[in-house]
């Protein structure tokens, strides 16, 4: 697998993030996976700014792995800006959270996310999901141009 | 003691009143016009005249000003209804906004430490299982069965409210193909061979759908689960109508339960039967009930342990 991509993690809960890489570890999904913890985390590395500054913005991540519950700014205001964005507004987004409600499904897809999956609490089901979701969004999907 | 009431109501204590003294009044009034007329009987008419017009402009007053007071009062009974209901709205709002608040924390927020559990227990299990001997094994084994359950356990809370709280969409249904969907759900989600299911003659039913497919879905589970360990399950289902009302009876011949605990079979996660001899979390019941109350019907539930469980329920409105 191409291990050049970059997959951005946006997860605040230290769980969460931690079973994330294992799952994507223990399948060789990515080696390169950035974690960020918080909304303005995610926009700071995206835009090369704050945190991230020089960072080379014309570099965006493979695929975003976005939470919604996140400190700061939520995980639906990080994909509106995403959207309203020309360098970001291609990129591929997986919203990755705990709720299943429907209003959060609706705007994560009106808001123009390329996927919606919530996290399974069994494990297996949970490492399944998420190799998936690496094996899709990495291997088989074609990717925007750059 | 009503007879009372009535008398001593303000309508009838008011024309009461107004005859007495009106009757008073000409009584008097004559007498007082003779006194002062002397005898002359044209004076007496003029006067009578006057009299009569005096006091047909005095009541006319007099009723004015009791109708406007009367109006007064009712436009501040109105106005205090209006506020009291406003009140409620708000209240109603307010609690319907704190539950929605509620139900999204429990959905984002409760499921994430029981990832943490079962993921961590089964990556411990992963990484260290040979360092581990058997009751070891066990004991992690437990942690991940146990966040797993409560998983289940607030999954099938969302669902319930979810499913029980959103506004009513009613479209006319036909009940025996729903029936008949149901039940092929339920084959295919637990597979058995010698089960006879009979389906009677139900009426096009006017409801919400998937509210009523859910609480179908419940009851006849049950029945299927229930009738699991006999030699010749049976389940049944018919209407008939009573008083312009159609019931739904849904029979099975299964192991019932002491109705000595039925008020108990509408609580939430309260079971019959322990749960490793009939799966389930113990909500089945209740999503029925609360489906059919949305629908302004009843439910009841009449059952003999080890013959069987009778479910009957009816819908608000006829179609």
């Amino acid at each position: 697998m191409n291990t050049s991509q970059v997959i951005l993690l946006v997860e605040d809960n230290p769980s969460d993030e931690e079973l994330t890489l294992r799952a994507l570890k223990s399948y060789n999904v990515a080696n390169n996976v950035v974690v960020v913890h918080d909304g303005v985390e995610a926009l700071e590395y995206m835009f090369g700014e704050g945190k991230y500054a020089g960072r080379d913005t014309s570099e965006q991540p493979h695929l975003v792995l976005l939470d919604l519950k996140l400190p700061k700014i939520g995980g639906l205001g990080v994909l509106e800006r995403m959207r309203a964005d020309p360098r970001t507004r291609l990129v591929p987004v997986v919203v990755l959270t705990s709720s299943s409600q429907d209003d959060d499904i609706v705007s994560s897809y009106e808001l123009g996310a390329n996927s919606y999956v919530r996290k399974p609490v069994s494990f297996e089901e949970f490492t399944e999901a998420v190799r998936q979701l690496g094996v899709y969004w990495l291997l088989v999907n074609e990717p925007p141009p750059r | 003691m009503k007879f009372w009431r009535f008398l001593l109501s303000m309508p009838v204590l008011l024309a009461g009143g107004y005859v007495l003294v009106s009757m008073l009044w000409i009584v008097f009034s004559d007498r007082l016009v003779l006194w002062f007329a002397g005898g002359d009987l044209a004076r007496v008419a003029a006067m009578q005249t006057w009299k009569g017009l005096g006091f047909v402009v005095a009541t006319g007053v007099v009723i004015f000003m009791i109708l406007l007071a009367w109006k007064r009062h009712q436009a501040r009974a109105t106005m205090r209804i209006r506020q009291v209901n406003k009140q409620r709205l708000e209240d109603h709002d307010r609690i319907e906004q704190e539950l929605n608040a509620f139900v999204h924390a429990v959905s984002h927020d409760l499921r994430a430490p029981l990832r943490g559990l079962a993921g961590f227990s089964d990556a411990l299990r992963e990484e260290y299982g040979e360092a581990l001997d058997d009751k070891a094994r066990h004991y992690l084994n437990r942690i991940r069965d146990a966040a797993l359950d409560m998983s289940a356990f607030i999954e099938g809370l969302l669902h319930l409210s979810k499913l029980t709280r959103r506004p009513l969409q009613p479209v006319e249904i036909d009940m025996i193909a729903l029936v008949h969907e149901v039940m092929d759900d339920i084959r295919r989600r637990a597979p058995r061979e010698g089960v006879e299911v009979n389906i009677g003659v139900l009426p096009v039913v006017t409801g919400d759908r998937e509210m009523l497919h859910a609480a179908l879905d419940a009851l006849l589970d049950n029945a299927w689960k229930f009738t699991g360990k006999m030699e010749r399950a049976c389940i049944e289902c018919d209407a008939s109508d009573t008083g312009g009302r159609v019931v739904y009876s849904l029979r099975d011949n299964g192991v019932g339960f002491d109705m000595r605990f039925a008020e108990q079979a509408f609580r939430p996660f309260q079971r019959m039967h322990p749960r490793d001899e009939y799966p389930g979390l113990g909500l089945g019941l209740v999503t029925a009930e609360r489906v059919i109350a949305r629908h302004r019907g009843w439910i009841r539930i009449e059952s003999v342990p080890d013959e069987g469980t009778l479910v009957q329920f009816a819908l608000g409105g006829r179609s």
